[in-house]
């Protein structure tokens, strides 16, 4: 049964490939992703947590430089010099030359990042989509290069995780130039971390190893949290880096994309 | 067999082109709608930055969180702007009126601060509950909140939005919160005062705490502030 969906997705999505040499509106640099069920990290054993996600649209690639540059030079509010400190910290774009220009060691077509949630999510606006959410992110990192689903890859598991473990090289390369995976959406995992809709969805205490739960008196809901997949160690690893972030917050290793619902 | 998923195939390229070329377009005038409308909103945000040093967005101070620039809708379903709170020392926290622990202690916590200052005091003092389930938290809904809670409107006010800037506040408060399948949320437990330009001056975190610190700070504030 499986079978046949698998080569139909695999034809409609080589069909967006044979599109993608027309004039390049948002849509062609974006994947589709169909609708799933994520299972996020930690859940109350008790209830049914499971997040259904509806089908959209990804972008293919992390936002580059070069796109940001373009969205700061016709937004000066989002200038460095210009920005608020509450919606991007002191180091927003520090490693480019000035408000409108990169820099000659700047590579424009590598992701950007030192970029604040803030800032991605006036970026998203402004061209029409949004961010993705942490469920519609993962559910898209998911996929290696020949599944929907890598994590039952042990291979791919190590993979990722060899990329986490290596410190964050001086300069980026060009987007593209890492994994892509069974959706054509590349980058997810190898380049950037990002940003996402709702990281602050997140919810952990200082004390958050096996099963202590959260505290109740600082955060509200259910009492006891067990994690669903201890085998997921990458996206405890991300689990664990979003709850530390917060919307200002910006990092050489942290960059985003975009998402958009299908109308 | 092979035949048929070739003609499948062809079928289902055909359509999709078909399907591409359609939402081409139509993407394509989204696009430029959306870009229209988010146009005016930049102007109207980046008209009034000064340059250099204390830079300030409308009339609002750099550390201010007013400069989100969002609308919302009272108890009463009268539209305030996060600017009209502006003037005011603020008592400020995200709940949600179905939650059934935590939400009224925050409120009962903020009831205390409330009981422990003088009139004098409280003069300058508003007490703002924003919603964090716009969904389900519609004006009423919250004025029964309000009621329930013994909340006094001459100096409450109770707030639901749009999700977007619902997250906007909470980014900026460092409020993590996460909604669960049954309609709950999970949510941080924060009391923030917020200064009378919106700045945030003391956060208080978790229930059933002292109090003693964040009526020092709000009594001081006031203080300064006359």
């Amino acid at each position: 049964m499986k079978n046949p969906i698998k080569i139909i997705l695999l034809i409609l999505f080589s069909s967006f490939f044979i599109f993608a040499g027309k004039p390049q509106t948002d849509i062609s640099r974006m994947s589709l992703i169909p609708a799933g069920i994520y299972t996020p990290l930690y859940v109350d054993d008790t209830t049914d947590q499971n997040i259904n996600v509806e089908s959209f649209l990804i972008d293919k690639y992390p936002v580059t430089n070069k796109e940001f540059l373009k969205f700061v030079t016709e937004n000066p509010k989002w200038r460095k010099s210009e920005v608020s400190k509450l919606f991007a910290d002191d180091s927003y774009l520090i490693y480019w030359k000035n408000d409108t220009e990169l820099g000659p060691d700047v590579n424009p077509g590598a992701p950007v990042t030192n970029i604040s949630w803030f800032a991605a999510k006036a970026f998203a606006n402004y061209y029409g989509k949004r961010l993705p959410s942490t469920a519609e992110w993962e559910l898209a990192a998911r996929a290696d290069e020949k599944s929907a689903n890598g994590y039952k890859n042990p291979e791919y598991v190590s993979k990722i995780l060899a990329w986490y473990s290596e410190p964050t090289s001086a300069s980026l390369p060009d987007v593209g130039s890492s994994n892509k995976n069974f959706y054509e959406v590349y980058d997810m995992l190898g380049l950037v971390w990002e940003w996402t809709s709702d990281f602050f969805n997140a919810l952990v205490t200082g004390e958050s190893r096996g099963n202590s739960g959260i505290d109740r008196n600082l955060f509200c809901g259910s009492g006891s949290v067990g994690a669903t997949d201890f085998t997921n160690y990458p996206a405890f690893m991300r689990f664990a880096f979003r709850s530390s972030l917060k919307g200002n917050y910006t990092t050489s290793n942290l960059g985003f994309r975009c998402a958009k619902d299908i109308k | 067999m092979k035949k048929l998923i070739l003609i499948s195939a062809f079928i289902v390229i055909t359509a999709a082109s078909l399907i591409m070329i359609l939402a081409n377009g139509s993407n394509n005038k989204n696009t430029a709608d959306n870009i229209l409308q988010e146009k005016p909103k930049e102007e109207t945000k980046s008209c009034c930055s000064s340059g250099e040093g204390e830079k300030t967005s409308g009339s609002f101070t750099a550390n201010s969180i007013y400069q989100i620039n969002s609308v919302w809708k009272n108890q009463f379903g009268n539209e305030i702007n996060i600017g009209d709170l502006k003037g005011k020392t603020q008592v400020f926290a995200m709940i949600f009126a179905n939650c059934t622990y935590a939400c009224p202690i925050i409120a009962n916590d903020m009831r205390r601060i409330e009981e422990s200052l003088s009139s004098d005091e409280l003069k300058q003092i508003q007490f703002t509950l924003v919603s964090i389930d716009p969904e389900r938290d519609t004006p009423e809904k919250l004025k029964q909140f309000a009621k329930d809670q013994n909340l006094n409107f001459a100096r409450w006010q109770l707030l639901t939005g749009d999700r977007s800037d619902i997250d906007d506040l909470a980014a900026l408060l460092g409020f993590r919160y996460k909604k669960e399948n049954d309609g709950s949320f999970s949510h941080s437990n924060i009391i923030t005062i917020l200064n009378k330009e919106g700045e945030i001056i003391h956060q208080q975190v978790g229930l059933n705490q002292d109090i003693a610190n964040t009526l020092n700070i709000i009594k001081n504030h006031n203080k300064q502030g006359v």
